[in-house]
C-alpha cells in the first residue's frame, strides 16, 4: 500500500509534566514535521471513507516502525469524541520493531462532514512527541430532528408554542413529509408544519396551547416524517409556573416562632389574590391574607401556628384570585416542640 | 394510538393527595447540635403505632420544609471555581465561570478552563459563552476560536458543578424534577437519623431515573432553612452510587440561605474480572486519594469550609464493590493512566445575587452578544435555519411562514 503519509497530520508539542520516577526530559520537540522523529508509518487504512450509514463502526489501523536505535514507550493521549476509541498494540516498541495503531469510531447521526481525531504520543528516554490520526466520513442523514427533548417553564394560563425542528441538510423541505402531528399534553392538541423563512430546509411542527395550573406536567409530541416508518417522539416536560411568588418559599415552623410573615409579589401580570384555603385542615395552622396596600404591588401573607405543636407535618396554603384560580402555593412544615421534662 | 394519558408529574401538585408515609425514623427540632440526637431518641418512645404515626408525620413535615426552602431560590447568578484532582495527588483548577439561571428557564454562563488542545489559542486558556433563551434556543460562541452554533440546550449546566448542583435542581437530569418532588414521587419513603458524620435529618426513598431505579438520600440542614445539606443517589440494583453533592458553606441572601461550596463525586463501573488492568488502577488511585484531602491548591475556604469539605471529599472518594453486583467495582469517575479520576469535584463559588434582577445577560442578550469580542466574520451554524449564519443575523428571531407545497397539493 503507498503510504498515505499526507494524510496523517502530526503535531509536535511540548511534553506535559512527567511524574518523578519518569527518565528526565532533557530536550522538548517544538516543531512541525511530516514524520515523526522515532515512529514512521510504514501502512494506513484510508482516512477518508466517505459516505457510511448510522450506527456503522469505521476502522481505520495505523502500522509504525521505530526508527530509533532505543526503545519507546507509545500511549493514546485523547480522541475528540466519546464515539472514538484507540489503542496500540503494544505500549513498548523496541528498534526496527512495528507498533500498531488503531482507531474505531461508531458513527453518530450528526449531518455533514465529520472527522474524529486521535492524539497519541510516543516517548523515549531523552524527549517525547505528540502525532495524531484522523478518520474522515460523512453519515448518511435523510434528516434530523431536534431537540430530543423539550423543557419548558411557562407562566399559568399564558399562550404557549411548543417547537420542533426537522432538518433535511442540502435538501428543500416539504410540507406533505410531516404528517400524523399529535400532543398528548392537555390543551396542545392541535398541531401545524410552518417553514422557517431563511431557512429553506427547516420545516417546524408547532402545538400551541394555554399553560395548565401550576405544577409539573409531562407529555409527548409525535409526528411521522416520510420515509421513516416509525414517528418520532420528542417527550415534553412543561413547568407551569405560578403567577405570583412567594417570599420565602413557604413558612416552617420549628421553634418558638409562632408567626410567619410571607411575601407575596406578582411574577407576571396576573389578578389580585382575594382568598386562601389550606388543603389540610386539620393543621394547627391558620393564614391571614392583611389588606392590599394600593400603592404597593407586593401583598403579605400572615401564617399563625395555633397553639403547641405536638405532631409534625405539613399542608399547603393556596392564595386565590377572586375566580378561584391558584396564585401560588405556599408549603408549610411544623415540627413538634421538645416536651417539658 | 398515539395520543397517552397525561398527568401531572407527581410533584408539587399531586403530593398532596399521596401517602408519603413509610416505616422511618421521625425528627423534629431545628439545631443541629448533640443534643438534637438525644432528644430524637427521647421524643419516639411512645407506643409503636404512635411511633410510626410520628414518623410518619416527620417525613411530610420535613418534605413541606424542603418545598419552602427550594421555592425559596428561584434565580441565581454566581462566580465560581472548580477544582478536580491530578493524579489523585493534588487539585488543579479546572474552569471559572460565570453563570446565571432565571425560573423562567433562561441560563447563560462564561467560563474559561485551560485546554491541552492542539489549537494554540489564547496561551492553552478557552473562553465560552452560552445562553439559553428558556425556550428554543441556546447560543453557544467560543469566544477564543470566534465560532459558535445557535442549537437546542446542551448538557453544560448539567453536566458542569455549580450552585445550583448543590440545590439538588440537576438530580433528574431526565425531567428536570426538584429533590422535594422526586422525594414527594419516591417509593418507600422514610426519615432518616443525623448520625455522628452527618449530623443531619434527611428523608430517602426509591426514584426513577430513565427507567433505573435509584435511592435517593437527602439530608436536610435546618440551621440553613432547610436547604439540602447532602444528596445521594445510589443506583439500587447495583448498589453502587452515581452521584453525591454535599455543600460545605452557606451564604444568606434576604433570609435564604444559599450554597456557595461543596463537593461532588460521581462514580463510574468497572468489571473486575473483564477489566483487571483498570481494576488494578482503580485500586491504586483508591490508595493515592488520601493525598487529596491536604486540600493543596483550593482556595477561597476558611477552616471551618476547609474541615467539612475535607470530610466530603473522603466520602466522594469511596471505592468498593458493588453490593447488588460484586464482580462490579466502582470508583471515582474518569482516569486515564497518567492523570487519574477527574472526580471529586471541589466549588468555590461568590453569589453575585439571589431572586434578585437579572443581570443584564439574561435581560439583554441580545445587546450583550453584540457587545462580544467577535470579529465581523464570525459566523454561528444555525441549526433552526439549517445553515450557517453570521454573528448578526442568527442571533435574530426565527419568523414562521406557511410550509411549501408540492404542485400536486395546491388547490
Amino acid at each position: 500500500m503507498i503510504l498515505p503519509l499526507i494524510l496523517f497530520a502530526l503535531l509536535v508539542q511540548p511534553a506535559p509534566p512527567q511524574p518523578a520516577d519518569s527518565p528526565a526530559i532533557t530536550d522538548t520537540l517544538v516543531k512541525e514535521q511530516r514524520s515523526l522523529q522515532s515512529l514512521e508509518l510504514v501502512d494506513a487504512d484510508p482516512e477518508e471513507h466517505g459516505r457510511v450509514a448510522v450506527g456503522s463502526r469505521l476502522i481505520r489501523r495505523l502500522t509504525f516502525v521505530n526508527k530509533l536505535d532505543r526503545e519507546v514507550f507509545v500511549e493514546v493521549l485523547s480522541t475528540t469524541c466519546g464515539c472514538t476509541k484507540a489503542s496500540f498494540d503494544t505500549l513498548t516498541v523496541g528498534p526496527a520493531s512495528y507498533v500498531a495503531l488503531t482507531a474505531i469510531v461508531d458513527v453518530a447521526a450528526t449531518p455533514g462532514p465529520q472527522m474524529q481525531t486521535v492524539r497519541f504520543k510516543s516517548s523515549w528516554n531523552v524527549a517525547d512527541e505528540t502525532g495524531v490520526c484522523a478518520v474522515k466520513y460523512e453519515p448518511e442523514i435523510d434528516y434530523e430532528t431536534l431537540p430530543s427533548m423539550i423543557r419548558r417553564s411557562a407562566p399559568a394560563g399564558s399562550n404557549l408554542q411548543l417547537n420542533t425542528w426537522v432538518h433535511w441538510p442540502g435538501e428543500v423541505a416539504k410540507r406533505q413529509r410531516i404528517h400524523d402531528l399529535s400532543c398528548s399534553l392537555p390543551g396542545f392538541s392541535h398541531g401545524a408544519v410552518r417553514a422557517i423563512t431563511d431557512g429553506p430546509n427547516v420545516l417546524a411542527v408547532q402545538f400551541s396551547g394555554a399553560v395548565p395550573p401550576p405544577g409539573a406536567y409531562r407529555g409527548d409530541i409525535y409526528f411521522q416524517v416520510d420515509p421513516a416508518d416509525k414517528p418520532v417522539r420528542v417527550p415534553v416536560f412543561l413547568r407551569s409556573l405560578a403567577p405570583w411568588v412567594a417570599t420565602p418559599g413557604g413558612a416552617i415552623f420549628d421553634g418558638p416562632l409562632t408567626v410567619c410573615a410571607v411575601e407575596l409579589k406578582p411574577d407576571q401580570p396576573s389578578a389580585q389574590p382575594s382568598a386562601i384555603r389550606l388543603r389540610n385542615p386539620d393543621a394547627p395552622i391558620r393564614a391571614f391574607l392583611e389588606p392590599a396596600d394600593a400603592a404597593k404591588s407586593v401583598r403579605t401573607l400572615r401564617v399563625e401556628r395555633s397553639g403547641e405543636l405536638t405532631t409534625c407535618g405539613g399542608t399547603v396554603i393556596e392564595v386565590l384570585d377572586s375566580d378561584g384560580n391558584i396564585l401560588v402555593l405556599i408549603p408549610v412544615a411544623y415540627f413538634a416542640l421538645p416536651r417539658e421534662p | 394510538m398515539l395520543l397517552q394519558p397525561v398527568q401531572p408529574v407527581n410533584g408539587f401538585l399531586a403530593y398532596g393527595g399521596k401517602s408519603l408515609l413509610a416505616v422511618g425514623c421521625g425528627w423534629c427540632g431545628s439545631q443541629v447540635d448533640a443534643a438534637l440526637v438525644g432528644r430524637f431518641e427521647s421524643e419516639w418512645t411512645a407506643t409503636d403505632a404512635d411511633s410510626v404515626n410520628a414518623r410518619h408525620q416527620g417525613a411530610d413535615a420535613l418534605l413541606h420544609a424542603l418545598f419552602a426552602y427550594d421555592l425559596s431560590v428561584r434565580s441565581l447568578v454566581w462566580e465560581q471555581a472548580k477544582y478536580q484532582p491530578q493524579a489523585m495527588a493534588a487539585w488543579v483548577l479546572a474552569e471559572t465561570r460565570r453563570a446565571g439561571v432565571e425560573h423562567s428557564g433562561r441560563w447563560f454562563n462564561q467560563s474559561e478552563f485551560p485546554t491541552s488542545s492542539d489549537a494554540e489559542e489564547e496561551n492553552g486558556i478557552m473562553r465560552a459563552y452560552r445562553y439559553f433563551d428558556g425556550e428554543d434556543r441556546m447560543f453557544g460562541f467560543d469566544l477564543t476560536v470566534r465560532r459558535g452554533k445557535v442549537a437546542p440546550p446542551d448538557r453544560d449546566m448539567l453536566t458542569t458543578f455549580s450552585p445550583f448542583h448543590l440545590l439538588g435542581r440537576y438530580v433528574d437530569f431526565s425531567q428536570g424534577r426538584t429533590i422535594p418532588e422526586l422525594l414527594a414521587d419516591s417509593e418507600h419513603l422514610h426519615t432518616i437519623d443525623p448520625d455522628p458524620d452527618q449530623p443531619w435529618p434527611g428523608l430517602c426513598g426509591d426514584v426513577r431515573l430513565l427507567e433505573v431505579t435509584f435511592t435517593l438520600t437527602v439530608r436536610v440542614d435546618p440551621a440553613h432553612g432547610y436547604a439540602p445539606r447532602t444528596i445521594l443517589l445510589v443506583r439500587k440494583d447495583f448498589g453502587a452510587p452515581l452521584e453525591s453533592l454535599e455543600t460545605t458553606r452557606y451564604k444568606q441572601f434576604d433570609g435564604i440561605w444559599v450554597p456557595t461550596a461543596g463537593v461532588r463525586g460521581l462514580w463510574t463501573l468497572l468489571s473486575k474480572r473483564d477489566r483487571q488492568d483498570g481494576y488494578a488502577r482503580a485500586v491504586e488511585w483508591a490508595r493515592l486519594a488520601s493525598d487529596l484531602e491536604s486540600l493543596n491548591g483550593v482556595g477561597g475556604m476558611n477552616e471551618k469550609t476547609r474541615t467539612a469539605t475535607l470530610q466530603s471529599v473522603r466520602r466522594a472518594c469511596a471505592t468498593g464493590s458493588c453490593t447488588g453486583e460484586p464482580d462490579l467495582f466502582y470508583h471515582p469517575m474518569g482516569g486515564s493512566e497518567q492523570s487519574g479520576p477527574f472526580t471529586p469535584e471541589v466549588l468555590v463559588a461568590t453569589i453575585v445575587s439571589c431572586n434578585g434582577a437579572a443581570t443584564e445577560w439574561l435581560q439583554t442578550p441580545v445587546e450583550r452578544w453584540s457587545a462580544l469580542p467577535a470579529p465581523p466574520t464570525a459566523w454561528m451554524f444555525d441549526l433552526f435555519r439549517g445553515r450557517q449564519a453570521e454573528l448578526s443575523s442568527a442571533l435574530e428571531p426565527i419568523r414562521f411562514e406557511d410550509a411549501p407545497m408540492e404542485k400536486a397539493e395546491l388547490p
